[in-house]
């Protein structure tokens, strides 16, 4: 009795087990292995796709409202991305994770263009009033 | 000021949302899995026998009292630097290293140690060293046990746990160097008068970490057993050793909810909750947040409960604590699922601060130029991490409350006994998956 439910045990073990493996084309993302971090001038190693005609994202702040974008904006691994700020206060715009800036003042908005290559979820804030302007989400 | 998104206290990356598919294999294996496991489990209690291990051998005990001293040296010299830095370094999270000492390091890194190595805590603990110092200087009782036993139970810990999740989740500016410095420095004084007041053993449930971590220990194959003999367990089988007293299904499920909270803060539920409020209104939305999660976590174990109690005709408080050290895994599973990335990634900055704890470029073992390297680990690592972390926590958890169930009741009221254990520890798990799913 006790052998049967073992061997029934490790039976479902086998069977249950392969939603632990690590590698699953679904979800592969073609992520380049260098260590060094993205920079605005870097240039993508990932194949070409449709969203690597760019992505323009277009952010206004007046009296502290941010408007243009929802809560979070989302852009495929690899695509070019231009963020674009307008703002009525002078301060910098802060991409996380790539760690960009870019200075914004009214009448000068401030454009940030890069490659997006880190996958994940990035603050972009304005950085001395600490206001959250959107979250990058790059997958 | 920083805004009080993607909290946790600190970090400005967020995971990516877990693929839905994942989300619907794990849910579908927690269901499959209880009631498979359900039918197959062994018919007699295991754990309990199994959990004083086979002993190591003789050369641990001088390694141990060696590897004692060590470790005190170390734990005292961590929240030395810490406490100077938060008051002496830089202003911000990159130039000084309390904060990502206290959130990342401490916080998450100790968890997994506890997990892995056993309960190091108890004898890191500088806590446990100044209050064995001032009881040696007073003359006053410094057996490590004087105090121990407490009526209050665990409730202590809950408190000071509890302080720090707060801290950590509902407060406006956790990061800022300062706030994390008042916060241990209060968070020790409250602690050690305790432990002056009744004794060393206090420590053991008045300082909420030295709880918590003690219980995760519990978890992994090694322990050292009264004599200071290192022993080999099988996982889990510790588990079985948790004293039962009060509070501690509140510092189980407190913990619980709190990291279930963490993960709500960071979906566009929670981010149009909090609006555009910032500072102490902030503070004040989170704390509502904080303590509905928690409610909702604990009253689903306690319905479970009473569910169990009318199966087999108990007490359901009776069986809440009976029940409450299969919880213990499923708190570590949500803690590594939530906090890996940061873990990975902000462990990185902690390396490159111990170079520079104070952000004076300094470079003291030539780390302090390092940056975050984001391709450390895949997101496709992390979602994997997160879904395996939920899925074997909800194993382990169902296993462990069915050594339990055989123990107490003949089988077949064991087996039922456990259809309301195994729905609510499914409903933690999808919950869980549910969490990262929005996140």
């Amino acid at each position: 009795m006790a052998r049967r439910r073992l061997t029934l045990l490790v039976a479902a073990v086998v069977v249950l087990a392969p939603a632990c493996r690590s590698e699953d084309p679904a979800l592969e993302i073609g992520e380049p292995t260098s260590s060094i971090g993205a920079t605005a001038t870097s240039t993508s190693t990932t194949p070409t796709t449709a969203a690597d005609q760019g992505e323009i994202i277009r952010v206004t702040v007046a009296s502290g409202e941010v408007s243009g974008v929802g809560d979070r904006v989302s852009v495929a691994v690899g695509a070019e991305v231009t963020i674009i700020v307008e703002a009525d206060t002078t301060d910098r715009v802060h991409l996380h994770g790539y760690d960009l800036l870019a200075d914004v003042a009214p009448g000068s908005p401030a454009t940030i263009e890069f490659t997006a290559d880190l996958a994940g979820v990035w603050e972009v804030e304005l950085e001395d009033a600490g206001q959250l302007l959107f979250q990058l989400e790059v997958r | 000021m920083t805004p009080v998104v993607l909290a946790h206290g600190i970090g400005t990356r967020g995971d990516l949302p877990l693929p839905a598919w994942m989300f619907a294999y794990g849910a579908g294996f927690a269901v499959v899995a209880s009631f498979l496991l359900l039918r197959l489990l062994w018919p007699g209690p295991r754990l309990a026998r199994a959990a004083i291990g086979g002993a190591l051998g003789g050369w641990t005990r001088p390694a141990g009292a060696a590897g004692e001293a060590i470790l005190r040296t170390a734990g005292l010299a961590a929240l030395a630097v810490t406490v100077w830095a938060a008051f002496a370094g830089g202003d911000t999270t990159v130039d000084n290293i309390a904060p990502v000492a206290l959130f990342v390091a401490f916080w998450v890194g100790v968890q997994v140690v506890s997990v892995v190595l056993g309960d190091v805590w108890a004898t890191a603990n500088p806590l446990d060293t100044i209050a064995a110092a001032i009881h040696r200087v007073s003359g006053r009782a410094h057996e490590p046990s004087a105090g121990a036993d407490h009526p209050w139970g665990a409730w202590p810990a809950v408190a000071t746990l509890g302080a720090f999740l707060w801290f950590e989740l509902a407060y406006h500016d956790p990061s800022s160097p300062r706030a994390v410095g008042t916060f241990v420095v209060l968070y020790s004084a409250t602690v050690l008068v305790g432990a002056a007041r009744f004794g060393r053993g206090w420590i053991a449930n008045g300082d909420g970490f030295a709880a918590l971590f003690a219980l995760l220990g519990k978890i992994g194959v090694f322990h050292r057993d009264d004599d200071g003999q290192l022993r080999m367990r099988p996982p889990l089988a510790g588990l079985t050793t948790i004293e039962p007293r009060p509070g501690l299904e509140a510092l189980v499920l407190v913990t619980l909810g709190a990291t279930s909270f963490d993960g709500m803060t960071r979906t566009s539920f929670w981010l149009d909750v909090l609006g555009s409020s910032e500072g102490w209104s902030a503070t004040l939305i989170n704390t509502v947040g904080l303590l509905w999660v928690v409610g909702i976590v604990a009253a689903l174990y306690r319905a479970a409960m009473w569910g169990a109690a009318k199966v087999v005709g108990g007490d359901s408080r009776a069986l809440a604590t009976q029940f409450l050290h299969a919880l213990v895994p499923i708190v570590f599973a949500y803690a590594l699922a939530h906090y890996f990335s940061l873990l990975m990634f902000e462990g990185q900055t902690f390396l490159a601060l111990a170079s520079d704890p104070l952000g004076r470029g300094w470079d003291l073992f030539g780390t302090a130029h390092w940056e975050i390297n984001f391709r450390l680990v895949t997101t496709t690592t992390i979602a994997w991490v997160q879904a395996c972390a939920i899925a074997g926590g909800h194993v382990a958890g169902v296993i462990t409350a069915h050594d339990r169930a055989v123990e107490l009741y003949d089988h077949r009221t064991a087996v039922a006994s456990q259809v309301p254990v195994l729905g609510v520890m499914v409903v933690y798990t999808v919950g869980g998956l549910l969490l990262l799913l929005n996140a």
